[in-house]
């Protein structure tokens, strides 16, 4: 069975060489060295060895996806900087921002690794990775993982007995929780199997691959190789150790080495046998090819994102956490483009956080179900904060000094509530409301915590302060404690409420800086009517009302004038009328009699005439002012009721009025 | 034979014995190990001695003491492998276990040595069972320890993520308020419901893990914080690892926020939708001519809505609508009981069409409040982009088709009653097409009355004297009549009738039920019931108008002199027919009417001006009808037919059609002072 599958890969191989050759024509020179390929995460660019021109070098080439092949190799680095290090093992990160490669300087003596980043297009020189990946002894073909917590890496065997010095065991030095690196270690012996090299640790972080010398033998123990270098893949899941198999699919009689991944199963690797050259001992190429699916690395998704302020971009911090454990599982750092990519495990939740000091905090949740997934982020420095302050009992805007103050109350502005306040991000404020009349309001806001949002519209509802009177009604004649209904008009905000009174006193809360009129028509008093104006300053604590009896009394209505011998209503008799109108209103069950009266001057008969029609004047008055007749008696009665004898001009003045009697309350 | 089996025998327990040393020796070595080193020599102990039961004792428990030091969160993969191995190695520990052996060493089980062999077996039969069973157990528990402590988590980032969202829906409360429909309630809801499965899950995992062999176990205390600010509140994410985690209070935000959509935008829209069904209803009704029917705007609180609709939206266009609303039941109030309530069934003398006036002028002072704001609905700048629930199911012709229709049915209701007016006027003075107009619609009138002899009467005009009884003016042959019929069930009984010398010239409805009617030079003041009054003879002249002054009983006449078309006599006389008072005066103008006002009588004059205007002219006169002086009222409109009434000693009535559209009226109100305070045509 594995020799059949062994067939078909060779055939598929060998159909698929002349595709795989054109991808590469550009760095598979001839007679050209090429080795030690390593294709990024993203499979978008290539880093290697190369001696195009006699020397061996570190190059990178990028992937032309319309024409399939990969790009002229250019030099990582400046000829200086290849003049004083001996490369080998380029391989980059997760998001291609950076290099790890083995170099060897001139004042040292063995390999050591190396970093530089990528900054304005260029590679910086390489510096010392500062790990503690570094010994005294060559440490070789770094591989991080892309995650960047796991580097694995190389060693030469120190001992004398080894045969060759490609040879090397293969260690792996990682992070721990709190994100520091720990100690280098060897992998586990099924790994180290005495003569291994160039591994790599795919996208998933679990899965490697590595080159071993080792002789071959099938299922039913047949050799099938001999001497070589082949690749094995192995699995390491940070507890158990996978037994590693061969990768059939690219077995061939050349030695294969240095094995790379692009996307989820392309293949890029070095091949060669091993004959001499000179001193090299690789005469190799690169080449393409598939992987079987039970060796695949587990899924990933790829997350990239721009992050951005104000379209402009961002070199934002990206923290990938684990809602789970809550933990960092990424820190990333935009390019300066706010471009960021990142490697995340499949079907996992995790939240993606954007940072960056002195600008808003942003995250999203996200669930990686896809193979690809775009998050981008606008962050800002300010948020546009506007307060709309209402009255919290009649809804109605109020002008309201807005006060902001920082955590410690230190006034940071001040702005009226009509407005739109920009507050910068990176501090928690408090702002305080005021306005005339009003209890004053506090809101927190926390600034200094995660902002999602550039734009805050808060509606603050301020209580108005009341002021207590107390109010006494009584009798005016017995001193008697009256109950009876209060109608308590806001004159401020034209609303009108009844309440009731018991034992003849009430306290009314009554909204600060408004103008009251309360008004009662208890059963069988006069109408009383008082203006509570609480704009003033002084304190209005107590009003005491005595209202008179009108049971059987006849009232005067002031100021009813008519024109001369007419009965005519003067139009200054309105506003007295309208108070009568008010009261009969309150009291629909009353019925009342209008009498009018004259003085003694002119004849009887004229003044009775003249004094029913103005007593009938006044009855069509509050007739046509919505008090039904059948609730109205017009009476007129001359000048047979005095009220004073007609001997002044006063006195005959006083007896010209009208009056009003109550004859009934419901009857 | 048995020699070879002896010696087997003695080999085997050779070797268990030697077994059993070396396993004895592992054991003590313990002490100089660290706990790897122990394992790992347990571990090539078992490979060696694969049926050995304590090693898998020693396993089981080793194992089950690397899983109670793990995370059991954070570190999974381990946990759950230690557990894992912890149960095979106590089940191989009961599979392989040998009571002589352990019986003889009961301290590989850290028990003590026992006379009592069945104690001491039962005892180490609960060493081993127990430890399998609790092995079990934590198994299981673990199990469910993950399952509820992801759950929990998945809630609540699911509780927070759909708060985001909503929070992301809108930039302000009132925004959510405003478009709060049941997708957002589902969502609010479901942003509850994940919070409470969370907290639900995360007490279960609290549960299971207190009863986890854990040695660090963490107190699992939630401090929930309050939601307090929309937008602001509830975005940091929590940490479930922490001892005491503090989570934000999505559940009881759920709850408020539900109860605050409920009070606030249920309570909206009841509020609104009740006003203005309420509107709607009164105002069929008032239409309908509902007897008396009086709005209580007090209780409608329509400031409140107004104030209401604007803290959600300050644009809409529904402030204007319900300023308008109230001004149209305060105009609908006006209208209706001016209409309907303040019946007036008296004759219309000029008491009566001035108190009319009045009436008049308090109606128009209401329509043109309630038209100048349904006008501002249609030049307002605000919008009905909000509250498209009350607009579908309650306005569906929008705002301004709303008020469209509110400014024609109140330019019909007003011009209904601007025609009850001048049907007044044309009653008062028997302006015959008009009282016929009206006895056309007077059900009780039969036009067709024949008097007794079986003539026909020719029927010039119709006066309602009282309910049942019509004072009727017209022709029986050749004779002018003036009669008053009665009601009686189908027909008519003529209750007094008078041949008229010649046709009146001048009719006028006076007070008290007395009618005024001159022909040729023949004044005659009579009753309603026939009875005649005073009958005097006047000088040449074409009456315009007559006063009658009850208190004096005086006639004041407002004459055409016969020779002169511009000249007009004004004329006061007594009872007994003599003259008190006169004087005269000129004018190219139209003479309207005239009446006193305090000591001073006015006439009025008009003047159709080239631009089509009208010019109102008023001349005063003292109480000898010496001029005092004019007035000239400036109208914008061309007037015809026109009525000036005296409302009062403040303001003066003109109605009058157009004289360019005859369909339509002029309506004005004017001062003493020459001033027109109000001119609208309807």
């Amino acid at each position: 069975m594995n020799r059949h599958c062994l067939l078909i890969a060779a055939i598929l191989l060998l159909l698929l060489n002349p595709i795989l050759a054109q991808e590469f024509e550009k760095i598979n020179l001839p007679n050209a060295i090429v080795m030690q390929p390593k294709v990024s995460f993203d499979g978008t660019q290539l880093v290697f060895m190369a001696n195009y021109d006699g020397r061996l070098k570190p190059y990178i080439a990028d992937y032309e996806t319309d024409s399939a092949r990969w790009s002229d190799p250019v030099l990582l680095f400046d000829e200086t900087t290849n003049g004083q290090y001996e490369f080998q093992y380029p391989q980059l990160n997760f998001d291609n921002s950076r290099l790890l490669i083995a170099a060897k300087s001139q004042r040292k003596a063995d390999f050591d690794i190396y970093e530089s980043q990528l900054a304005n297009g260029s590679w910086t020189n390489p510096s010392l990775l500062d790990n503690g990946i570094n010994s005294d002894r060559d440490d070789l073909a770094p591989s991080q993982s892309s995650d960047g917590k796991k580097i694995l890496f190389t060693r030469p065997f120190d001992t004398a007995d080894k045969k060759d010095d490609y040879c090397q065991e293969i260690y792996l030095i990682e992070k721990d929780e709190t994100g520091q690196w720990l100690t280098p270690r060897t992998l586990a012996p099924t790994y180290n199997t005495g003569c291994v090299c160039d591994p790599f640790l795919a996208k998933d972080n679990k899965t490697f691959f590595y080159a071993s010398y080792e002789d071959l033998s099938d299922a039913e123990g047949k050799r099938i190789s001999r001497n070589q270098f082949n690749i094995f893949w192995g699995k390491d899941d940070g507890f158990r150790s996978f037994t590693p198999k061969v990768v059939n699919s690219i077995r061939t009689d050349e030695d294969v080495r240095s094995l790379s991944i692009a996307g989820d199963s392309t293949l890029y690797y070095s091949y060669g046998d091993l004959t001499s050259d000179n001193q090299r001992r690789w005469a190799s190429s690169m080449r393409g090819g598939p992987l079987e699916s039970s060796l695949k690395p587990d899924g990933m998704t790829f997350l990239s994102g721009i992050v951005t302020k104000s379209r402009s971009s961002v070199a934002a911090n990206i923290r990938i956490i684990d809602p789970f454990t809550s933990q960092a599982y990424q820190d990333i750092i935009c390019d300066e483009n706010g471009y960021y990519q990142v490697f995340l495990p499949i079907d996992r939740q995790f939240s993606i956080l954007a940072t960056k000091e002195g600008l808003s905090l942003q995250s999203q949740l996200i669930t990686t179900d896809v193979e690809e997934m775009e998050v981008d982020f606008e962050l800002f420095e300010a948020v546009k904060t506007s307060f709309n302050v209402f009255d919290e009992e009649f809804f109605f805007p109020i002008f309201t000094i807005v006060t902001i103050y920082d955590s410690t109350y230190n006034q940071i502005t001040q702005v009226g509530s009509n407005g739109t306040v920009v507050l910068d991000i990176g501090q928690e404020l408090n702002v305080v409301f005021s306005a005339d009349s009003y209890l004053e309001d506090t809101l927190s806001l926390p600034l200094d915590q995660e902002v999602l949002f550039e734009n805050f519209d808060f509606d603050i509802v301020l209580k108005r302060k009341v002021k207590s009177v107390d109010l006494s009604f009584e009798d005016e004649e017995t001193g008697n404690s009256l109950g009876l209904e209060l109608t308590v008009f806001n004159v401020t905000r034209n609303e009108k409420t009844k309440r009731q009174v018991k034992e003849g006193k009430i306290t009314l809360e009554l909204r600060d800086g408004e103008v009251y009129e309360i008004s009662t028509s208890a059963q069988g008093y006069s109408f009383f009517n008082a203006e509570l104006d609480l704009t003033k300053e002084e304190p209005l604590k107590e009003v005491k009302a005595r209202l008179k009896s009108v049971k059987n009394q006849a009232i005067v209505l002031n100021n009813i004038t008519f024109e001369v011998n007419s009965y005519n209503l003067g139009a200054q008799s309105y506003e007295e009328l309208d108070k009568l109108v008010t009261y009969l209103l309150e009291n629909p069950d009353y019925r009342v009699e209008v009498a009018a009266h004259t003085d003694d001057v002119g004849g009887d008969a004229l003044n009775l005439t003249l004094s029913n029609l103005r007593a009938n004047a006044v009855l069509e008055y509050l007739q046509d002012h919505a008090i039904t007749v059948e609730r109205l008696i017009a009476q007129g009665y001359g000048e047979t009721v005095p009220l004073f004898p007609n001997d002044t001009d006063e006195n005959r003045a006083k007896n010209r009025r009208v009056e009003f009697k109550i004859l009934s309350e419901g009857e | 034979m048995r020699k070879l089996l002896t010696l087997l025998c003695l080999l085997a327990f050779v070797r268990l014995c030697a077994q059993s040393g070396e396993y004895r020796k592992l054991l003590e070595e313990q002490r100089n190990q660290t706990q790897d080193e122990f394992f790992f020599a347990l571990q090539d102990f078992q490979k060696q001695n694969p049926q050995f039961s304590n090693v898998y004792f020693q396993l089981a428990q080793m194992n089950l003491n690397f899983f109670s030091s793990e995370d059991p969160i954070i570190n999974r993969l381990s946990s759950d492998q230690y557990i894992h191995n912890a149960k095979i190695n106590a089940g191989l520990a009961k599979s392989f276990y040998d009571e002589k052996e352990a019986i003889k060493n009961p301290d590989w089980y850290s028990l003590p040595k026992i006379k009592e062999k069945d104690s001491l077996v039962a005892m180490i039969n609960q060493k081993v069972d127990g430890l399998y069973d609790s092995v079990v157990e934590y198994t299981n528990r673990y199990v469910e320890l993950l399952d509820n402590y992801d759950k929990a988590v998945q809630k609540y980032l699911s509780s927070r993520e759909g708060f985001v969202a909503i929070n992301n829906s809108s930039e302000n409360l009132r925004g959510l308020f405003l478009k709060a429909d049941r997708s957002l309630e589902e969502s609010i809801d479901r942003v509850g419901q994940d919070f409470d499965s969370s907290m639900y899950y995360l007490n279960r995992y609290r549960i299971i893990y207190q009863q986890m062999p854990h040695m660090r176990k963490r107190q699992v205390l939630v401090k929930r914080q309050q939601i307090e600010h929309f937008r602001m509140n509830g975005i940091t994410p929590s940490n479930f690892l922490a001892d005491e985690i503090v989570v934000w209070n999505y559940g009881q935000w759920s709850k408020d926020f539900r109860q605050l959509l409920k009070e606030e935008v249920d309570g909206l829209k009841e509020e609104i939708t009740e006003a203005y069904r309420f509107f709607l209803s009164t105002n069929r009704r008032m239409l309908q001519g509902e007897e008396c029917l009086q709005a209580n705007l007090e209780n409608l609180k329509l400031q409140r809505i107004i104030n209401l609709v604007t803290k959600y939206d300050n644009q809409s266009i529904l402030i204007d609508v319900f300023y308008y609303v109230g001004q149209k039941l305060a105009f609908g109030n006006k209208f209706v009981y001016e209409k309907n309530c303040n019946i007036i069934d008296d004759l219309p003398s000029d008491d009566i069409i001035s108190r009319k006036a009045r009436a008049f002028q308090n109606i128009y002072t209401s329509w043109s409040v309630a038209d100048s704001t349904a006008q501002l609905i249609l030049e307002s700048p605000r919008n009905q982009t909000h509250f498209s629930w009350f607009y579908d199911s309650n306005m569906p012709e929008g705002a301004i088709g709303f008020s469209d229709l509110q400014r024609k049915e109140n330019n019909e209701a007003f011009i209904e009653e601007l025609d009850r007016l001048y049907e007044l006027s044309a009653i008062q003075n028997m302006a015959l097409m008009d009282t016929m107009r009206f006895a056309r619609q007077d059900s009780l009138f039969l036009s067709d009355y024949s008097s007794a002899d079986g003539d026909s009467i020719e029927v010039y005009a119709v006066i309602p004297t009282t309910d049942s009884t019509r004072l009727v003016y017209g022709k029986e042959g050749e004779g002018l009549k003036m009669m008053t019929l009665q009601a009686d069930q189908e027909d008519f009984r003529l209750v007094w009738e008078k041949a008229q010398p010649a046709p009146i010239d001048y009719f006028k409805v006076l007070g008290d039920t007395s009618f005024v009617a001159i022909h040729e030079r023949t004044l005659v003041h009579f009753y309603a019931s026939g009875t005649e009054k005073v009958s005097l003879k006047l000088p040449l002249g074409e009456t315009r108008n007559l006063l009658y002054n009850y208190l004096k009983a005086q006639y004041s006449l407002l004459m055409k002199d016969a020779k002169n078309d511009t000249t007009y006599n004004l004329l006061q006389i007594d009872y007994r027919g003599k003259t008190t008072a006169q004087g005269k005066f000129t004018t190219s103008g139209e003479v309207i009417t005239h009446f006193t006002n305090g000591d001073l009588v006015w006439v009025f004059t008009s003047i159709s001006n080239p631009d089509a205007t009208t010019t109102l002219r008023a001349h005063t006169f003292n109480s000898t009808f010496q001029s005092v002086g004019t007035f000239d009222y400036q109208l914008t409109n061309e007037l015809d037919d026109i009525r000036v009434v005296k409302n009062d000693d403040q303001t003066l009535t003109v109605a009058s059609k157009l004289r360019s559209e005859e369909e339509k009226y002029i309506y004005a109100l004017l001062n003493y002072e020459g001033e027109v305070q109000h001119e609208s045509v309807f």
